[in-house]
């Protein structure tokens, strides 16, 4: 009898989650987010999980041979917490070690994003000689009013 | 005159790893202005290496000093 993993993750952002979900490639019909935790459908677990932030199996491709959905759940401390079905993962059909920790590598990034979007700071994405991800992210001075000149006469 | 301050961030595939480095903050600023990256990021704090330009703001208070 198979049963769900979980995974513990430092995310707490959702949005950052979709956006990390897509940069892996998981097609963005497939992604659901809910505000209320829906159930996971999985075939081989009798546990009944359920998620925030969902990625539904597809036969035909994202997720092809896999039995479960997989899903990330959020705590009361407001973190998810990955579910995946044990036997999916077990026979390395989803979400390896590997597969999360360059999910989270993603996540970070896109959390980071979306704070500068919500400042309104200019930013540029690049690899470094090791190929990590490297923001680059300028300040912007404060405008005071010695700064602004008016142009009347 | 431009803004020449820059927060550069890198990103290890573990998932974990951060690291931020800031360019053009003088003394404090550069911890306290940048604190928000640690914040979204869930205080992923690490151990913090402080570059020249963090230690000259003692240096400016010293001076101060002496010339007042």
């Amino acid at each position: 009898m198979s049963h769900t993993l979980e995974f513990e993750t430092t995310i707490t952002n959702a949005e950052a989650l979709v956006r990390a979900l897509k940069r892996m490639g998981v097609p963005e019909h497939l992604i659901e987010v809910h505000e209320t935790a829906q159930r996971l459908k999985t075939y081989h677990s009798e546990e009944y999980k359920k998620a925030h932030v969902i990625v539904r199996r597809d036969i035909d491709r994202f997720l092809s041979g896999a039995h479960s959905d997989i899903g990330w759940e959020r705590n009361e401390d407001g973190v998810f917490v990955g579910h995946i079905d044990e036997y999916d993962y077990r026979i390395g059909m989803v979400c390896d070690k590997e597969w999360q920790q360059k999910l989270y590598t993603y996540c970070n990034v896109e959390t980071l994003k979306i704070e500068y979007e919500r400042q309104g700071m200019e930013y540029t994405e690049s690899l470094d000689a090791q190929k990590r991800i490297v923001l680059r992210a300028k300040f912007k001075a404060p405008v005071t009013v010695n700064r602004i000149k008016t142009h009347t006469k | 005159m431009a803004d020449s301050r820059e927060i550069v961030v890198t990103f290890d595939w573990d998932g974990r790893g951060v690291h931020k480095e800031t360019f053009g903050f003088v003394g404090k600023a550069c911890t306290e202005e940048t604190a928000f990256v640690e914040a979204a990021l869930k205080g992923n704090k690490g151990k913090r290496k402080f570059k020249a330009e963090y230690l000259h703001r003692k240096q400016e208070k010293i001076t101060h000093r002496i010339t007042a």
